[in-house]
């Protein structure tokens, strides 16, 4: 392995593009050995200190397009104020929260302003990934930690409210809804500017008329606030202990309800608020009287901040205090979308960094099959896989890269006596020369600790085709992006996993 | 000092008082490997004998160890009372058992009596006891230390709560604590043995024990039984540490081969004082175990019970709050089996306790002594029966990290009961707060480690 | 190429993995935590060919009747090794509990008196030189004999290894036979792999009877290998009986000191993987040979 940095010290950066304001944070994170020297090297980020935090800015926008190049030069400012150069960056996140993710633009954009923060920097969107980079940032996910019971936090900003589960240090449970402080955006003198079509269905359903050009009351909009209030609460609780049960237009606002099937979720005892709208919803001042008190921004974030405080109240459900509201999903992003491989790994020489390596996993060996039968369907898999891996870049998420690299996630196996682990290595390294010859790096994910010794051994039977990069105690799922950055003080990998972008 | 004796027909000549010292010892695997213990049993009655005989003042005159040549004999040095010592010095080493465990010979009497001794002729006397004399003449001593607390007293057996784990899991260190808790243990000290060794991990651990300890207000002190150094480092970083933790050896090579010497440990004593967490006075965990010098090959010739006298004359210096000896952990080539396992923890305790120190024991074995847990319950009821401070407890007597087994929750709180013990005053107080106990004794909520959770 | 069946199988493998993490996380949140591994299941002898166990690692149960929070329990005892929630009757433990304990017990003691079967290593294709040790008592209170090997032995190396070879592999069973037994199937094909990467040369391998860690010295005298690996059995615990070590040393000596050997520990199947635990003993030797020194001086 080339030697990486020596240096202890990783700096990240989180840029988070939302639909109605725009922030970035500049953190550092310490890597250490958390291994007995008697033991195999283990490293982990032991510290994480916040070196810069921007103004929160107003989401340039054109004609409801973001602005790219007034984002790439604010980025490039706050780089200057915050004293770093994008080489200095390695690790880190630009995320296009809520609406502004769904805007045409975004995807090439999004890569561009990621390549030009630094090499290491992700790109990345999904609102499952925010949900998840926002119960972090918001102190949601540790505050779980200390308590027995399932707490939620929903983020919401401009466009949309990103909720996810947490119960004991971790996120069991994400979901997302259209509602949002920008969704309608209004003059103060009640013109309706903008109805957001993600909204549509949902007015229609609960008979609010309601379209931009026309005028409405600030009676009109608390009605409409506090029935969207309700509706994301229902939705959140899975309409258990709400009176006259659950709200059926909730599912008309759930985003990806398209796609999958609704999934009732785990029952919480806390919510806590964070986001644009959550810096409003613990504000002690009182709630906007008229319209002019609403429209402060433009929009009804005001009202729907104060609409969600007073149906959590006539709901009965018990708030907690973020410890982070508006800058929780770029915290999250730029402090903690960072892992670290196992330190045993297989690395070839001059591989890394690796961007946007997409992932795809084998089935996992359950109790329905033998060792041998679950072997026996490496075969399919990388027939199907090579088909996926050789076809137009279109399948893939950034258009650049076509089947050079390949991503195999490896399930948990147990235990592997080593003539297990031999026949495995040999059957990847056969299916894989049989299917796969164009693929130029293979990159194994695995879950246990064995990317060294697989490493090893797929190196003696494919003899230098492909590179290889073998790397563990990652944890990834069929269809996620991985990052994988050049090791710090030479053996601690950092690891980037994206879910799904677009 | 007779170095000749006729004994059974027979006629013993030693060399000088190194080797009655040594064959003076009862029977030990770890003598027997340096090559300098009786050859057979007449042998050692002999050295009995001889050492009998010798005076204190033959003691102190004959050093094992030269203070020009190594700084523990200095420091056991330049402790002694010299006004004291004069008193003695003439006492011979049987006198000065028949005084130890005469009547009229209390605390206050051992207390002065103390500051005139080396940490030889205190070794010396252990030689000359049997076991029950051994723990009669510990009994006699009360050693109270304070850090955040006192333990110690009179009819308290306090217990140290060792929650090791493989990996330093910070989840996997509390289970094994809110365990030990629920069984009321924990009041000498919440100690862990880390396995790794640097200052992020230690840290993480000292942190760990202060929250739960904040959290559910529990009267005692943590320590991580890092390196010194580690400790340091940790603490200069701003982790909560109430006390300090080393190993110590009998002689200045000894403590080379652990990575300290004094001046090390001075600097340990200034820190935390100036930047530990606990009240104090007593801010120092010392452990120690018989064979370590020679296992380090420092044991200039001298016996394994001398050299384990000589740690306690070097732990006295520095006022600790607890100092135990891990008895059986370091293998059969130096305690083979039970009845040495036995035999020294009952010396330890009483050499410990003649140096005024807060004696606990890590009542324990390896796998490969030929000893089991059953010699570990009776070696606890004789120490709680000559008034030890505390035991170690861990979850089953299995320490999942250090791979031998001690004594468990279960055997602490036996014993307590067995011995109508109890916890610390303060701790008691907080285990009947949180219903864990009533009138001294557990109650059915005991044992439930999820009521920490 | 891409046709839409492809893309179907996509879309499916993707919907499969999500919801079963979904699944995953809703019904069993506790087991989020790391799964401990069991000490039924090391207990049991290992089986050789394949995983002998798919599922996720069984913790074992508590015994307590009532806990006040039974799935906090559940975290606890997924979370360490440690011997919990075993309950109690009046101040003392369980029957079951006792049992357990004597039953891992005795296992180590086994492990200890034990010794490693003539069919391993001549499957391993291991010859066998003894030290001094004479019987297992004086090997226990004698381990300065377990350091040098006895004449034949030395006769035989000499006669059989290769001189002055770049990794000197020895085998001995220290204290616990057990442990060559159960692990060195899989640490040592993985060494050699490590070794054919890195392009290293090794010598001829073989078994020491009645060893310990410092014949690694007296081998070094005889044979002058560049570096010296030692795999060998540790001193049995009850968690496991199994575990071995491995010691490594750039040109051992006679005087070689514990801080030039480079160690490796707690290697079994609940511990350091042995299959990686091998990977990883090759950089480890590769690194030695490249820095020409080891123990504390060596920069991993």
């Amino acid at each position: 392995m080339r030697p990486g940095r020596r240096e202890e010290w990783l700096t990240s950066v989180g840029i988070d593009v939302g639909t109605s304001t725009t922030k970035m944070i500049v953190s550092r994170l310490r890597i250490a050995r958390m291994s007995s020297t008697f033991a195999l090297p283990r490293y982990a980020i032991v510290e994480r200190l916040i070196q810069y935090e921007s103004p929160v800015i107003t989401t340039p926008l054109i004609q409801d397009q973001i602005d790219e190049l007034a984002i790439g030069e604010w980025v490039r400012e706050q780089y200057l104020v915050a004293n770093i150069s994008p080489q200095d960056v390695m690790s880190g996140a630009v995320i296009f929260t809520g609406e502004s993710a769904g805007k045409s633009n975004a995807a090439p954009f999004l890569q561009q302003i990621a390549e030009d923060s630094g090499a290491f920097v992700v790109a990345t969107a999904g609102s499952d990934l925010e949900a998840v980079l926002a119960a972090k940032g918001s102190g949601a996910e540790a505050y779980s930690r200390e308590s027995k019971d399932i707490i939620v936090n929903v983020d919401i900003g401009g466009g949309t409210a990103n909720a996810a589960y947490c119960y004991r240090g971790n996120v069991i449970h994400t979901v997302t809804y259209h509602v949002g402080g920008r969704l309608i955006r209004l003059e103060p003198d009640g013109r309706v500017q903008y109805v957001a079509s993600a909204l549509e269905p949902w007015l229609r359903m609960n008979a609010f008329q309601l379209r931009a050009g026309e005028r409405c009351t600030y009676d009109d909009l608390r009605a409409i606030t506090a029935a969207l209030s309700r509706s994301l609460l229902s939705g959140l609780s899975g309409a258990q202990g709400l009176p006259n049960g659950g709200d059926p237009a909730a599912e008309l606002l759930r985003i990806g309800r398209e796609k999958s099937r609704h999934k009732a979720p785990p029952i919480y005892t806390r919510l806590m608020v964070s986001g644009g709208i959550g810096q409003w919803f613990y504000a002690k001042e009182a709630s906007p009287r008229s319209l002019h008190e609403v429209t402060v921004h433009g929009d009804m974030g005001p009202l729907l901040a104060s609409a969600l405080r007073e149906s959590c109240d006539q709901m009965g459900i018990i708030t907690a205090v973020p410890s982070q509201t508006v800058r929780a999903t770029v915290l999250g992003a730029g402090m903690q979308s960072t892992e670290v491989s196992g330190s045993t790994v297989y690395v070839e020489d001059d591989i890394l960094p690796l961007r946007n390596v997409p992932i795809i996993q084998l089935p996992p060996l359950d109790r329905t099959r033998t060792y041998e039968q679950w072997m026996a369907t490496f075969g399919t898999f990388f027939e199907q896989a090579a088909k996926w891996y050789g076809g137009p870049s279109d399948s893939i998420a950034s258009g650049e890269q076509r089947s050079q690299e390949m991503g195999i996630a490896l399930p948990a196996l147990q235990h592997l006596s080593y003539k297990a682990f031999d026949k495995l290595a040999e059957q990847l390294a056969a299916q894989f020369r049989t299917h796969c010859p164009h693929v130029e790096t293979l990159v194994l994910v695995c879950e246990q600790d064995m990317a060294k010794a697989l490493g090893h051994r797929l190196r003696l039977l494919l003899q230098g085709h492909p590179k290889l990069v073998c790397i563990d105690q990652i944890r990834v799922t069929h269809g996620d992006y991985v990052d994988i950055g050049l090791p710090v003080q030479d053996r601690a990998i950092p690891v980037m996993v994206k879910t799904l972008a677009f | 000092m007779k170095m000749t004796i006729h004994l059974l027909g027979r006629t013993y000549q030693f060399a000088n008082l190194k080797e009655i010292m040594a064959k003076a010892n009862e029977e030990k695997s770890g003598d027997q490997l340096a090559g300098i213990a009786a050859s057979d049993n007449s042998e050692r009655m002999a050295a009995k004998a001889a050492l009998a005989d010798a005076l204190l003042s033959d003691i102190r005159n004959e050093p094992l160890l030269p203070p020009e040549e190594d700084e523990v004999s200095r420091i056991i040095e330049s402790q002694v009372n010299e006004k004291i010592y004069t008193e003695i010095r003439n006492w011979s080493v049987a006198e000065l058992r028949e005084y130890l465990l005469h009547p009229k010979t209390t605390q206050p009497e051992i207390i002065r009596m103390s500051r005139g001794l080396t940490s030889e002729m205190i070794a010396a006397v252990a030689k000359l006891m049997s076991n029950l004399d051994l723990m009669q003449a510990a009994s006699k001593i009360e050693v109270l230390t304070h850090c955040n607390y006192t333990i110690g007293q009179r009819g308290v057996l306090s217990g140290r709560a060792q929650p090791n784990h493989p990996t330093d899991d910070i989840l996997g260190i509390k289970a094994a604590l809110y365990e030990a808790l629920s069984y009321g243990i924990g009041d000498a000290v919440i100690g862990i043995n880390p396995v790794i060794d640097t200052t992020d991990s230690v840290r993480e651990v000292m942190k760990m024990t202060k929250e739960v300890m904040q959290k559910w207000s529990i009267p005692t002190q943590n320590c991580v039984l890092a390196h010194v150094t580690t400790q340091m480092r940790a603490i200069k970083q701003g982790a909560p540490a109430d006390m300090i933790f080393q190993s110590l050896a009998g002689t200045e090579a000894g403590n080379k081969a652990f990575g300290i010497h004094e001046q090390l440990l001075d600097e340990a004593d200034d820190l935390i004082h100036r930047d530990g967490t606990a009240a104090g006075p007593n801010l120092w965990y010392f452990e120690t175990g018989q064979g370590s010098e020679l296992s380090a090959e420092a044991h200039y010739g001298i016996d394994q019970v001398t050299l384990e006298a000589r740690c306690y004359g070097l732990a006295r210096k520095y006022k600790p709050f607890l100092v135990n000896t891990v008895v059986g952990f370091i293998g059969p080539e130096y305690l083979y089996d039970n009845k040495q396992v036995v035999r020294a923890g009952l010396e330890d305790h009483f050499m410990g306790k003649m140096h005024l120190l807060p004696m606990g024991v890590d009542v324990c074995y390896t796998n490969h002594m030929k000893a089991d847990q059953n010699d570990m319950d009776n070696l606890a009821v004789l120490l709680a029966a000559a008034g030890v401070n505390y035991l170690i407890g861990v979850a089953m007597a299995d320490d999942c990290m250090l791979n031998y087994q001690s004594t468990s929750f279960h055997d602490i709180a036996t014993v307590r009961e067995l011995f109508g013990k109890h916890p610390a005053p303060d701790f008691e107080r907080w285990l009947e707060d949180m219903g864990l106990m009533q009138n001294g004794r557990l109650t059915p909520l005991a044992g439930d480690p999820t009521l920490f959770m | 190429m891409n046709d839409s069946s492809t893309l179907n199988w996509l879309v499916d493998q993707v919907m499969k993995a999500l919801e079963k993490k979904v699944e995953d996380r809703e019904s069993k949140p506790h087991m989020i935590a790391e799964a401990a591994t069991s000490y039924e299941m090391l207990a049991q002898s290992h089986s050789g060919e394949l995983p002998s166990d798919h599922s996720i690692d069984e913790v074992l149960p508590h015994n307590i009747p009532e806990p006040r929070w039974a799935e906090g329990m559940e975290e606890l005892l997924a979370s360490t090794p440690a011997r919990i929630g075993v309950w109690r009757t009046g101040t003392r433990p369980l029957t079951s509990t006792m049992l357990a304990l004597r039953n891992a017990h005795a296992a180590a003691i086994d492990a200890v008196f034990s010794e490693v079967s003539p069919d391993l290593l001549q499957e391993m294709n291991l010859f066998t030189v003894e030290t001094h040790y004479g019987d297992m008592e004086t090997f226990l209170r004698r381990p300065d004999k377990g350091r040098r090997i006895n004449d034949e032995g030395v006769a035989l190396m000499r006669e059989k290894c290769v001189h002055r070879p770049q990794v000197q592999i020895v085998v001995a069973d220290g204290l616990s036979a057990n442990a060559i037994e159960s692990n060195i199937r899989d640490v040592y094909p993985s060494l050699m792999n490590a070794l054919e990467v890195y392009g290293l040369s090794c010598g001829t391998p073989f078994f020491v009877r009645g060893g310990r860690v410092g014949c690694m010295d007296h081998i070094g005298e005889i044979l002058h290998p560049e570096v010296l690996v030692l795999l060998i059995g540790e001193r049995p615990g009850l968690v496991s009986s199994e575990s071995m070590s491995a010691y490594m040393c750039y040109r051992p000596h006679a005087g070689t000191v514990e801080s030039d050997r480079t160690v490796i520990s707690n290697i079994h199947r609940g511990g350091t993987p042995p299959i990686e635990a091998g990977a990883h003993m090759g950089t480890v030797l590769y690194k030695m040979l490249e820095q020409q020194t080891s123990g504390i001086k060596l920069i991993m």
